[in-house]
């Protein structure tokens, strides 16, 4: 299986993502800032490009969200976004990187540990 | 006070666009306050077209910086606002008294001059060696030029030290169209219902125009370019704070003409940062704010923490917990809604929070 990688760039208002499969080895990364005007424009799409670039492949995905500034329609967008991916992948793991000086992502990613308690979920501080 | 307010914000709502803002020039505003007009103006304009007016405004905003006292933060302030003809820029500062004279000298010898004699005039200062304290004297003279003598200032003594000094001029939107002459009296009254709502305050920027995400971003840079870590100039809770507001403005406001307008206003003083939102919405939608409002008042931290869980984990929705975020944030204080009824089935509406210093 040869190494595939989609990436979209980071722009103003939404963050860069890189989607990659690698010999077995399925990540999504989601790196940047999220505040679109309509985060439906940027999410909807993303995760139709999600279940159409994993597809047969959708076991075992890594997700990595390293997000330094998240709207609230993005949070709610991203909640959706887990949900649908976990629902097709019970082996979904994903990595929540703050800031240690960013309480407002710390918060946000225990909200969402929280919520998806059956959810293999960690929180990481970065180093600075 | 709310109905000073409200009258503010009605007579302002007929502008196009129009910024305040009032604090210390020291910090320089001139370039983070230009990013956010230089923004609206391309709603309207060709870039082209409006460069001319960001050039009398950086000259005007940086006037200020270079040549008021710093005495006191509330005497310095700028006002730019357009109308549908003309393009209105003034400024106030406090400034020594040893040095009206010569700026008063300065611009007498401009008024009534012709554009001939002053492109005659900017050429022989331009050409001279003489220069003045901070640059070669052009400033005034390539204003006056600009804007055809369409100006006017004011010195009024303060104390044995200091006076405030204001100069006001007006644009043309169409350059060189000379027909609608400025309505000079708008300005004063603007100014004067402006000092009236904010003359107390240590600082304040108002804001009336489009809250696309383009006005947030500048609004979000001069925070961060002018405003100190004590002020909230790089506080991501009050900028959270700010892009969920202004958000939802955008969101939730009524369209005119593809464009969502409302006003903010940020007022920092010794007790902290208010925070308030103008805009009109539909009925349906202020009733709605109205008991959403009184629900997230009436809830502690732990209820609003079981609240935004509920709503986002409602998948039949799209509805976000921005508003739920800012009680969150801002609990104990309450955020202030309150709605006015309109003929054709929209709202005027006010929110407000308060951010008090720690």
């Amino acid at each position: 299986m040869s190494n595939e990688v989609y990436e979209i760039k980071a722009l103003e208002d939404t963050p860069a993502v890189i989607l990659q499969k690698n010999k077995g080895v399925n990540t999504i990364l989601i790196k940047g800032l999220s505040m679109p005007e309509n985060a439906l424009d940027f999410y909807t799409p993303l995760s139709e490009k999600i279940f159409a670039f994993f597809d047969e492949n959708f076991c075992g995905i890594s997700m990595e969200i390293d997000l330094h500034y998240m709207n609230s329609m993005s949070n709610k967008q991203l909640m959706k976004l887990i949900r649908g991916i976990a629902a097709k992948d019970n082996a979904l793991k994903i990595n929540w990187i703050y800031s240690p000086t960013d309480e407002l992502i710390r918060m946000k990613g225990e909200e969402i540990k929280s919520i998806f308690l059956q959810l293999n979920m960690s929180l990481t501080e970065k180093k600075v | 006070m709310l109905n000073t307010r409200l009258k503010l914000a009605e007579h302002c709502s007929k502008f196009p666009f129009i910024i305040f803002y009032q604090g210390n020039y020291e910090n320089m505003p001139a370039f983070a306050l230009l990013k956010i007009i230089e923004k609206n103006l391309s709603l309207f304009f060709k870039k082209a077209s409006f460069k001319p007016l960001l050039y009398v405004v950086i000259e005007a905003l940086q006037n200020v910086e270079r040549y008021s006292t710093h005495k006191g933060q509330s005497g310095d302030s700028s006002l730019i606002y357009m109308d549908e003809h003309n393009f209105y820029i003034y400024s106030q500062n406090l400034i020594e008294n040893e040095k009206v004279n010569e700026l008063k000298n300065r611009l007498d010898s401009l008024v009534n001059k012709s554009r001939e004699e002053l492109d005659q005039k900017f050429n022989e200062v331009l050409a001279s060696e003489i220069a003045t304290e901070k640059g070669a004297g052009l400033g005034l003279i390539d204003i006056a030029r600009k804007t055809h003598n369409r100006l006017f200032y004011e010195f009024k003594k303060i104390d044995d030290s200091i006076s405030s000094y204001c100069l006001g001029f007006a644009l043309p939107l169409e350059r060189n169209n000379l027909e609608h002459f400025p309505n000079f009296e708008e300005t004063f009254a603007v100014v004067n219902k402006l000092n009236t709502c904010f003359g107390n305050n240590q600082s304040t920027l108002y804001y009336g125009g489009d809250f696309s995400n383009n006005f947030v971003h500048a609004l979000l840079n001069f925070l961060k370019t002018v405003k100190k870590e004590t002020e909230g100039g790089t506080n991501k809770v009050l900028h959270h704070i700010l892009i969920e507001l202004t958000q939802n403005v955008k969101k939730h406001g009524v369209r005119h003409n593809e464009i969502t307008k409302g006003q903010l206003t940020l007022e920092w003083n010794k007790e902290g940062l208010s925070v308030t939102t103008y805009n009109e919405v539909l009925e349906t939608h202020a009733q709605k704010l109205q008991e959403k409002t009184n629900k997230l008042n009436a809830s502690d931290k732990k209820a609003l923490t079981a609240y935004s869980k509920e709503v986002l984990t409602d998948f039949s929705t799209d509805s976000g917990v921005g508003l739920i975020d800012v009680a969150a944030l801002v609990h104990p204080e309450k955020i202030f809604c309150h709605t006015i009824k309109k003929p054709n089935f929209t709202n005027d509406l006010i929110l407000s929070i308060k951010i008090k210093n720690e």
